[in-house]
This record gives C-alpha cells, sequence and structure tokens, in this order.
C-alpha cells in the first residue's frame, strides 16, 4: 500500500538485455555494506620488529583525536600504510542496492599523467548504490518498524525509499533503500558488484530521484516542489489515523 | 567414534542419516531409545508444546543460526561478560509484530496520484538523463584501470588483534 497503489510495474525485468554490461540507473545488484559507527574504529597494527614488516600484532580501539596524525612511527610497506593513515575497521553485511550511476569522465592521457605523477586515485571508475534494509519480520526483529514502514510507503522520509517484494521468480527483495546510507562502490569485481536482472520501472525511478534531491537539500524547479508535496498529501491519507 | 559404532551394532543406540545443510558428507544423529519423546511432552498445553516444537523445527540441524539468535537475540545474552551467571528472569515473551493497516486511496485518488507521478517522471527526464554514453571500454582502459587500482597487497596477513576494553560496542 502507500506508494505502491501508484506505481505499477515497481521493477522491470532486464533478464532479456545485457544486464551486466554497464551499471543502469535503478538497477538492483548485491554489494558487501558496511555499517558506519557512531565512533570509527581503529584497527592499529604494530610491527612485530621495527627492522621488518610484518605484521603479527593488532589492536582494535576507538578512534581518538590524535590519530591520521601519525609522524613518529615507521610506514607499513606490507600493508602500504604511509604516515597519516590508519586502518579502520568496520562490521558489513551483503546487501541489495539500487545503482545510480554516476559519470566518471576518464581520459587516458590524464592515466598517463596521473600514473607518472603517481596519484593514481584520482580517476576511478565508481557508481553510487542506494543499500536496502530489511523491514522487522518474526525472523528479522532488527529491521525498520510497521509504524515506520508506513511513513516510508507514504514518502515521508527524505532519506527512505520504500522498496515492495520483487515478483516471483526474480531474487526476492523487500525492504527500504537508505540514501543516509549511500556509498561508492567500484563495479569491477563481482565479490564486490553483482548485478541483478531487475531494475526500478520508470515510474519509480523518479520518485528515488525526488527524494535524493531533497535529501541532499537540492531546490528542484517549481512544479518538482509541487508534485512532490501534493503526492505526499496524497499519501497521507493512506496512513492509518 | 569406534565405540559409538559399536553401540550402535550392539543396539544401545540407533544411528539415523540426515542430510546436512552445510556439509555433503554422510551424518548421523545417534539416539537412545530413552531420547524418544518423553510422556511429558504429551500432557503440555498446546500453546507451549506448539512453540516449542517450532523452534526446534527452526533451529534443528542449524547450530549457527541458533547462536547468532541466542547471542545477539535473548534478553538473557543482553550485556554479559564471559563467566557471567545467565539472568532468565530477564527473558520476555516477544511481543507479535504489530500490523499496521494502511487505507486505501479511492479510484479518483489513485488516478490523481499516478497523475503526479506522471508528471514529476516527464518533469525529471528533461533534466535527468537515464542513460549514458558507453565510455571506450578498450585494451587501454582496462590497463590504465588495473594500474589505478593499485598493486595487490600481499595478503593474507595474519597475527593476533586485541579488542581494547573501551571499544564501543558495535550496534
Amino acid at each position: 500500500m502507500g506508494i505502491t497503489q501508484l506505481i505499477d510495474p515497481f521493477y522491470i525485468d532486464m533478464s532479456g538485455e545485457r544486464f551486466r554490461d554497464k551499471p543502469t540507473l535503478g538497477q538492483l545488484c548485491w554489494v558487501p555494506s558496511p555499517q558506519p559507527d557512531i565512533i570509527p574504529q581503529i584497527f592499529e597494527v604494530q610491527r612485530a620488529d621495527p627492522t621488518e614488516h610484518n605484521i603479527t600484532k593488532f589492536t582494535i580501539r576507538n578512534v581518538q583525536e590524535t590519530d591520521f596524525q601519525r609522524k613518529d612511527e615507521l610506514p607499513l610497506y606490507r600493508l602500504r600504510l604511509r604516515l597519516n593513515e590508519e586502518l579502520i575497521i568496520q562490521k558489513a553485511k551483503r546487501r541489495p542496492a539500487i545503482v545510480l550511476p554516476t559519470t566518471n569522465t576518464v581520459f587516458d592521457d590524464v592515466i598517463t599523467f596521473l600514473k607518472s605523477k603517481g596519484k593514481k586515485h584520482l580517476q576511478q571508475d565508481s557508481i553510487l548504490v542506494v543499500p536496502i534494509f530489511g523491514i522487522e519480520k518474526p525472523d528479522h526483529p532488527q529491521g525498520f518498524p510497521p509504524i515506520m514502514t508506513a511513513r516510508i510507503k507514504a514518502l515521508m522520509y527524505d532519506q527512505f525509499f520504500y522498496c515492495p517484494k520483487t515478483p516471483s521468480g526474480m531474487t526476492p527483495i523487500e525492504g527500504v533503500a537508505r540514501l543516509d546510507r549511500i556509498q561508492v562502490i567500484f563495479p569491477v569485481h563481482r565479490a564486490s558488484y553483482k548485478p541483478l536482472p531487475i531494475r526500478l520501472s520508470d515510474d519509480a525511478i523518479p520518485i528515488l530521484m525526488n527524494l535524493l534531491r531533497a535529501w541532499v537539500r537540492i531546490k528542484g524547479t517549481t512544479e518538482d516542489e509541487k508534485y512532490l508535496k501534493e503526492l505526499r498529501e496524497l499519501l497521507k491519507e493512506t496512513l492509518p489515523g | 567414534m569406534e565405540a559409538i559404532k559399536r553401540a550402535v551394532d550392539e543396539g544401545f543406540i540407533e544411528a539415523f542419516p540426515y542430510e546436512s545443510q552445510f556439509y555433503d558428507e554422510e551424518h548421523y544423529l545417534y539416539k537412545h531409545r530413552a531420547d524418544r519423546e518423553p510422556a511429558i511432552a504429551s500432557s503440555l498445553p498446546f500453546y507451549i508444546a506448539g512453540p516449542l516444537q517450532g523452534a526446534v523445527r527452526k533451529w534443528a540441524g542449524d547450530t549457527y543460526a541458533l547462536l547468532d539468535h541466542v547471542y545477539f537475540e535473548t534478553e538473557p545474552m543482553m550485556s554479559v561478560q564471559p563467566g557471567d551467571l545467565l539472568d532468565f528472569s530477564s527473558a520476555q515473551e516477544p511481543e507479535p509484530i504489530k500490523h499496521i493497516s494502511m487505507k486505501k486511496l479511492s479510484k479518483q485518488k489513485i488516478a490523481k496520484g499516478k497523475q503526479l507521478i506522471s508528471k514529476i517522471r516527464e518533469n525529471q527526464e528533461k533534466y535527468i538523463r537515464l542513460d549514458r554514453d558507453r565510455p571506450i571500454y578498450d585494451d587501454a582502459y582496462f590497463e590504465a584501470l588495473d594500474y589505478l587500482n593499485g598493486d595487490a597487497l600481499d595478503f593474507p596477513v595474519q597475527g593476533e588483534a586485541k579488542i581494547e576494553d573501551s571499544v564501543t560496542k558495535f550496534d
């Protein structure tokens, strides 16, 4: 109910297309999705011996104000860990996600230049994905509770977008796409990005994009703002009193 | 294992083959006659026996999922430290998930909503490129990408990790 009363179909089957060729706007995929901690945690590495690069001791601890300023420790060649750099450790889960492709312009001559300067991280092929989190069920008590799910279905949150259950025969996915957990992915390896043969429909995509626009506080055109407001007013009527 | 095999051969216990969810090898469940459902099971009220049998069916054969549930979703395990006695009085019956019924829109309202979505879609098509030109994916691109991804680290890096007591717990 809610937004799903107005969008039909919600998904488009891409299995007849070359869905692995390129990440398509609204396409579903599987990605490892990290859980950012309120206090990031450092995976502190200590050398076993100052004269060698083997590392055998690690400590997991909360980030401190003095981190990222290391100047009095030897760099760790084996981990490519340089001065003023730390390793962050995070919990992560494999989640379904929605693709928001980006257009990274890559020039061959600039690559050659960057290569010669050792600035290889400045041109990379990346996309954004919006991870999908589960809703509360008897076997998934930590999911979004019903009252929030109902409000999300009524488009009351800028940062949450409800994804109904995918049609039978497709990968079963249902949940809430969280724009507040949007992440960067390099779609080059199947373990870090597995595209699925299904995408949001042409009616569902503009709603997600409008929420994204509103969430990052970009003012839309007068019509954008008006239509979204009217749609929200309408969907408010689907909420229980 | 030899002692178990002998006990089976001599009829002290029985071996029941079962299919593991995790491994292909043949597995057996060993039972003694006394393990059969005790008389008390039939005298339990249905509201106890039902959920109990459901729990056994749900977790039987999946020790990993059972431990994950016990560690992270049961009250006696909340905030315990190794060596603590578990306080089962804190266990609570799980609250049933409250179903929230959303209201159905009238036909007219659905038509209005669809019209709004259509307008949003048309408006957006002016500003967002749903497709993009395919970049040149040639040998030069992939060679460059390999370079950009950098040298692979010499994994695995092995060692012992200590977790400081002050580490903020996840969740």
